[in-house]
């Protein structure tokens, strides 16, 4: 028999009577103003407890006793059964440090782990088509609403279409890829992909770029983002950080606003940051593999630093970019100041390199010694264009063109003749023996050893190279390069810019290993 | 002009309060006030937050409405009148339906809105036409679930009445249709718009509140709300004066950094950023404080009169510290904002009977158990999220 005094209040008037109840197993008195009355104690309800609050006791007729002798009320039915162990660890300090612990942990985990694997579980198993729809939908109300038709000139979108269709070609989502022209008042110098491949190039930016490389070097960051699937990534990390920032700050809302915000910002910023990177790093690699340099990449940025970098602040924890300057490093290192491995793009240094030949550059700030006459080296040109050239002349050298072969300062590089037999299995080895007759049918092939340095290699010629008698003397800061593959060279026919065979000593980025 | 000055010239001119209560704390007690205080204290409730913050977090948010409920339960049961705390009869699952249901809408929006903009049309509407009746469903959930010594408020209306509040002066049409607009393109057409949304706001608040307080009800007394759109524009009118001499400031500041041939884009930048929010923040504490004085000190219940005296400058000092600590223990003070915000609002309050209590009738049907506080009826979810 267990006796508690509380109020009672009978539902119908809001008027607190004095009552004691007595709880006994089976049955119980409930005690008030003079008058008692008995219920079954299996009938009466508890209000759940919460910290150290009176509780209400909810009789069969609908009437309520309120007390605080709350030790008492364990042993009766609750209200609310799920409420009972949730009361047991609220009112314990141990469980209360626990839980700032799992907070803690779940919290640090989820940002920095737990979202990301989340995020790119789901994106990589969304059917590309699905995205494709987003894209589509998304590009539908950016013309709608921001975005009219490139004035861009048909050439260079033709241009562009061609360099890009080569970059993207052996990419795992290469049948996705779209790439749309478009003019903005809204936005400035940019180009973005959406969901599915589907990548806008602004008029502002084309205007803003210097070549085509430049633009494709933007590209190759959007391509990037496509092939790491980061705009449906972020869409997912972005959704879970919101759900989880207004679960934790909920409470503090009731208290003034703007503390959900800030979390959130933080969040979403460093992953925007994150998957900037990670596009300008894929983007970057894409370019060697394709012959281009990441220097291109930093070229335009610098422009942009130029032009509108005064606006960039030092707010590194609340921009969604990494700052440009840190962006135009890393291109620069992955240009250059680790070692480059590519893979040959074409057959203008075979026989020594075929096309598809893995090879790997040491930087020439590594190289233990100097530069010297043979080295097959990596260079680039002022449009950042990845060229393998072999270096035959120093500054100040003379270079002469005699007789089809070439001379350096008055002595012949060439050395033995090779057989006709060797020469054209060779140049079928190269080149295919069905491409020999379409495209080399009208040259008198010629190969031959050459002696440069220490390097003796052989060279692929045809009589007709060059085409005139030509002597040169190398410039100052000036190497003379040039191809093995001599039908492929352009030695003489005035199209050095985009093979050229006089090179800036400071655009020599390595030497092959 | 100082955030006090202004704050006693509107309490005086505009928020309606009588002279009696203009005067700092409601410290003189009537023999017809009712004992109105927060009993919370802030060890207690930290380990409730924590520990269903944890159980948030482990179970992925499933365990949330729990974690509502708690909360609800904690508030209400150490606010105390005359005695007697209030009671939340609210009940997890129910609360977990409505969750998910919440849940499914806001996906349906967000999704649309961010990605298939082409069908945004087919989920705004129905969602226009859903308001009126996700504004009734949410405050009858609130209300009924709400008791004081064994008696539920409660809440009823037509769903006309409620679209007439919802759509009352076209604010929300306007602001649906702005939001749709591209600013680019009609960018007077959208000054316009702005221009008359913010123009009937006060209004359409005005109308959502007296909806709200009418329609609800307890122990067979309707409320009453009593209130002048005059004394709603003065709120407005008093809070938009923080921005603009927020902003004045800060031109007056660019000004004579440029004059001194002081120029830092960045600095300036950082500057305008606080400016901005410290502009806004002063405006929204203001209208929050003016508001919810203005409500209670014009509501009566049966015979209960409200007295609210919330200072500007007192809740703009606890909003600032709260947001000081919160920031500065990385949320670990949440629970000590939480309650001191809870007391000093409670400590503001004065609750005056004007007649005998006993007038507020009960019925069996509305009591406790019968109002079925347990069962999970789809229509009794709560939407609040």
């Amino acid at each position: 028999m267990r006796k508690i005094t509380g109020h009672h209040f009978d539902g119908l008037r809001p008027i607190p009577i004095p009552a004691s109840l007595e709880l006994d197993s089976h049955l119980s008195t409930l005690t008030k103003e003079e008058s008692s009355s008995t219920f079954q104690t299996a009938m009466l309800t508890v209000s759940p407890g919460v910290g150290g609050a009176k509780r209400f006791i909810n009789f069969p007729d609908g009437s309520q006793f309120y007390t605080e002798d709350t030790k008492e009320l364990i042993s009766l039915k609750q209200q609310s059964s799920t409420e009972g162990p949730i009361h047991y660890l609220e009112k314990r300090w141990y469980f209360a440090l626990l839980s700032v612990a799992i907070v803690v942990i779940a919290l640090l985990w989820g940002y920095f782990k737990g979202l990301p694997i989340l995020a790119s579980r789901i994106s990589y198993n969304i059917n590309p088509q699905t995205e494709r729809s987003l894209g589509t939908n998304t590009l539908l109300s950016l013309d709608q609403f921001a975005l009219s038709e490139s004035q861009a000139s048909k050439q260079r979108r033709v241009n562009l279409q061609q360099k890009f269709d080569k970059l993207i070609e052996d990419l795992p989502s290469r049948t996705l890829y779209q790439l749309e022209f478009r003019k903005s008042k809204m936005f400035g110098p940019n180009a973005f992909a959406l969901p599915g491949g589907i990548i806008i190039v602004l008029d502002s930016l084309l205007d803003m770029s210097s070549n085509d490389e430049e633009v494709i070097a933007i590209l190759a960051h959007e391509v990037g983002h496509q092939e790491l699937h980061h705009t449906l990534k972020s869409l997912i990390q972005n959704s879970a950080a919101a759900a989880v920032v207004a679960a934790v700050t909920s409470d503090a809302s009731m208290v003034g606003g703007f503390v959900s915000s800030g979390p959130l910002l933080l969040a979403k910023t460093k992953y925007s940051r994150e998957f900037e990177a990670a596009a300008d790093d894929y983007g970057f690699a894409l370019l060697k593999k394709h012959g281009y340099s990441p220097r291109a990449f930093a070229a335009i940025m610098q422009r942009f630093l130029d032009q509108y970098g005064k606006a960039e602040g030092r707010n590194t924890f609340l921009s969604t970019h990494p700052q440009t300057s840190e962006r135009i490093e890393s291109a620069v290192k992955a240009a250059g100041n680790i070692d480059q491995t590519m893979n040959v793009s074409d057959q203008r240094m075979a026989p020594a390199l075929t096309e598809g030949t893995h090879v790997v550059f040491l930087p020439t700030t590594l190289l233990r010694r100097a530069v010297t006459l043979g080295d097959i080296v990596l260079v680039e040109t002022k449009e950042h264009r990845l060229l393998i050239k072999r270096i035959l002349g120093f500054p100040t050298d003379r270079i002469e063109i005699r007789n089809h072969k070439l001379y350096r300062n008055g002595s012949s590089l060439a050395r033995k003749q090779l057989s006709t037999e060797e020469c054209s299995s060779l140049i079928s080895k190269t080149f295919g023996s069905n491409v020999t007759i379409s495209h080399f049918g009208n040259y008198q092939s010629d190969c031959y050893y050459e002696l440069s340095g220490k390097s003796k290699y052989i060279v692929i010629s045809d009589l007709t190279f060059p085409s005139a008698e030509e002597t040169r003397r190398v410039p100052a800061n000036t190497y003379f390069v040039i191809n093995d593959n001599r039908m492929e060279s352009r030695f003489g026919s005035g199209k050095d810019s985009e093979d050229p065979d006089f090179v800036e000593t400071n655009s020599i980025l390595g030497v092959l290993k | 002009m100082t955030v006090e000055t202004l704050n006693e010239i509107s309490d005086s001119q505009i928020s309606g309060v009588k002279p009696e209560s203009t005067n700092g704390e409601l410290n003189k007690p009537n023999e017809n006030d009712l004992r109105f205080e927060f009993l919370g204290s802030t060890q207690e409730y930290f380990k409730i937050w924590i520990v269903n913050l944890s159980l948030n977090l482990l179970t992925i948010g499933i365990y949330s409405p729990w974690a509502k409920v708690r909360k609800k339960r904690y508030f209400y049961s150490h606010t105390a009148l005359d005695g007697t705390s209030f009671q939340y009869l609210g009940q997890p699952i129910p609360i977990l339906y409505g969750r998910l249901v919440a849940v499914a809408l806001f996906l349906a929006y967000y999704l649309s809105s961010h990605l298939f903009k082409t069908i945004l049309p087919f989920v705004v509407i129905p969602g226009l036409a859903l308001a009126p009746w996700i504004l009734i469903r949410s405050a009858a959930f609130n209300t009924r679930y709400s008791a004081y010594r064994n008696i539920t408020f409660n809440f009823s209306t037509s769903y006309g009445a409620a679209a007439k509040a919802v759509y009352s002066w076209a604010v929300v049409p306007i602001f649906v249709t702005l939001i749709s607009l591209n600013a680019w393109e009609r960018p007077i057409l959208i000054a316009v718009l702005a221009g008359t949304c913010a123009l009937f706001y006060p209004l359409w608040n005005r109308s959502i509140r007296t909806f709200l307080v009418c329609n609800s009800s307890y122990g067979g007394k309707n409320a009453k709300f009593a209130s002048s759109r005059r004394e709603f524009y003065g709120v407005y009118i008093v809070a938009a004066v923080f921005p603009i001499i927020v902003t004045a400031g800060y031109g007056v500041l660019v000004a004579i950094m440029m004059f001194h041939h002081f120029f830092e884009p960045a600095l300036i930048k950082w500057m305008g950023i606080i400016a901005s929010y410290s502009g806004y923040g002063l405006a929204y504490a203001c209208i929050q404080t003016k508001v919810t004085n203005l409500v209670w000190n014009n509501t009566t219940l049966g015979p209960l009169k409200f007295r609210s005296n919330l200072p500007v400058k007192g809740m703009v000092n606890l909003y600032f510290t709260n947001v000081l600590a919160i920031v500065a223990s990385a949320g670990l003070l949440i629970p000590w904002a939480v309650m001191r915000t809870a007391k000093f609002r409670v400590s503001h309050m004065k609750v005056i009977a004007t007649g005998d209590i006993a007038e507020f009738q009960g019925s069996k049907s509305e009591s406790v158990q019968a109002t079925g506080a347990e069962t999970m009826e789809l229509f009794n979810m709560d939407f609040s999220l």
